[in-house]
């Protein structure tokens, strides 16, 4: 390979790296604040979150999703503070099917923390 | 762009780019392999701040995993530690390589670390978003919020940092009933005073001021110096499915009153016979319809459930059980 396509192919690399990394974080908003409810939802197997103060709303939070200190999600009560990327439902058994519980307004990924 | 630099900033601290101390912890003990005490600890939290330092990847001893043991792998860590700072460690000593014991030199760089940049120090993920989050969301907030303490256990006279919102430039901070007045708060987020003097053991932590008074389920443990905290070594079985009973294996329980606090719920008054193992089972969300003990609902879920175990000796080091349904 040539000196001007290896070049070409780094530079490349390197803006789709930056593009997939701005349109990555740019899925990402901020939550914050005390949950004042968890609720297993019975269908998508994952946890609807009320939260109060100071970023008021709902959130989904599936099992097994990375945390940091102190690792107390979906317990009710903890203080939470991190990112999530819009999208997610809440599904809940309704007869023989699913239906939507809540109205979340994403689903929390892996940058968060909670106090103990 | 601000999205992105604000998760660019995330992900260089979590990547362990600058080595973070607990609040103000002074390392004042040499430590070597086969102590075990709250230094320890605090060494461990300390080396799993870099990833060149931290103590091993998953499992006991990793973030989140610390414990008061220190055993082989903390003892490499401090090599890796000491190599890296082996200029102002090792040089002066007349060493060429890390030896794993942490003598005057290493302690000496170790509370370098603590003392110089503490100020904008970032001491836990909880802390990062603090950082992040402050400036362009939370600011506004007038409401009083306790969020978290910088600690949740230690000595009369330890200085932990509150951190919320709301919080006034003179406040009042409750240890269960006995009253700290006239806490000064500079930026209304945070806020630092010293464990009064009063009996070892749990007391619910609340602040009040002209907004209020906290009522959340935030606490501090007030242990004495000679008593090592509990320990959990071993949980047995280490996969469950609901329902399912647990044993801690470990030290440090005490006859009753042990609290078992997981990512699901919190299991208060929890015995221990022996003091050495604590029995529970795991039903996080009992009421949810459908749910079966000792069943694999044939979900696909694998959960990942942290432990701690909380009392009058303090607070233990993170276990975790893995529930599948």
């Amino acid at each position: 390979m040539s000196r001007k396509k290896l070049t070409i192919a780094i530079i490349s690399i390197l803006i789709l790296i930056g593009v997939w990394y701005v349109t990555h974080a740019q899925t990402s908003s901020v939550f914050g604040g005390y949950i004042t409810n968890s609720v297993y939802c019975t269908c998508s197997n994952n946890f609807l979150l009320t939260f109060s103060g100071p970023i008021d709303g709902q959130w989904v939070w599936y099992p097994g999703t990375p945390q940091y200190d102190h690792q107390s999600l979906p317990r009710s009560g903890v203080w939470a503070l991190g990112l999530y990327d819009a999208g997610g439902q809440c599904l809940m058994t309704s007869g023989k099917g699913c239906s939507p519980f809540g109205n979340p307004k994403g689903t929390i990924g892996p940058t968060v923390g909670t106090s103990l | 762009m601000k999205h992105f630099l604000l998760s660019l900033l995330v992900v260089c601290v979590i990547l362990g780019m600058v080595h973070t101390v607990s609040a103000e912890f002074v390392f004042e003990e040499n430590l070597s392999i086969g102590d075990s005490s709250f230094d320890v600890y605090e060494l461990q939290k300390f080396l799993n701040t870099n990833i060149q330092t931290q103590i091993t990847q998953s499992g006991t001893g990793s973030a989140g995993n610390e414990t008061y043991y220190f055993g082989n792998l903390t003892k490499n860590a401090v090599i890796r530690f000491q190599n890296m700072y082996k200029k102002e460690i090792l040089e002066p000593v007349g060493l060429e390589y890390g030896t794993g014991y942490v003598g005057a030199s290493t302690r000496a760089k170790l509370n370098t670390f603590s003392q110089s940049t503490r100020k904008n120090s970032i001491e836990s993920s909880s802390d990062i978003l603090d950082e992040i989050v402050v400036p362009h969301v939370l600011h506004e907030y007038k409401d009083l919020i306790l969020a978290n303490p910088s600690l949740y256990t230690g000595t009369v006279g330890t200085k932990i940092t509150l951190h919320g919102l709301g919080f006034e430039s003179i406040n009042t901070v409750y240890f269960g009933e006995t009253k700290i007045e006239n806490v000064e708060s500079i930026d209304g987020e945070t806020m630092s005073f010293l464990v009064p003097d009063i009996s070892y053991g749990k007391y619910a932590l609340e602040v009040k001021n002209s907004k209020g008074k906290t009522d959340t389920d935030t606490f501090f443990v007030i242990k004495d110096a000679s008593i090592i905290s509990p320990v959990v070594e071993s949980v047995s079985p280490s996969e469950i499915l609901y329902g399912q009973k647990v044993t801690l294996t470990g030290s440090g329980f005490t006859l009753k009153n042990n609290e078992i606090r997981t990512s699901y719920g919190v299991i208060e008054g929890v015995a221990s016979r022996d003091e050495k193992t604590l029995v529970f089972e795991v039903r996080p969300f009992p009421d949810t319809p459908g749910i079966e003990d000792g069943v694999d609902m044939g979900q696909n879920v694998t959960w990942p459930i942290t432990i701690r175990v909380i009392n009058d000796n303090g607070v233990s080091n993170t276990e975790t059980v893995v529930l599948t349904y």
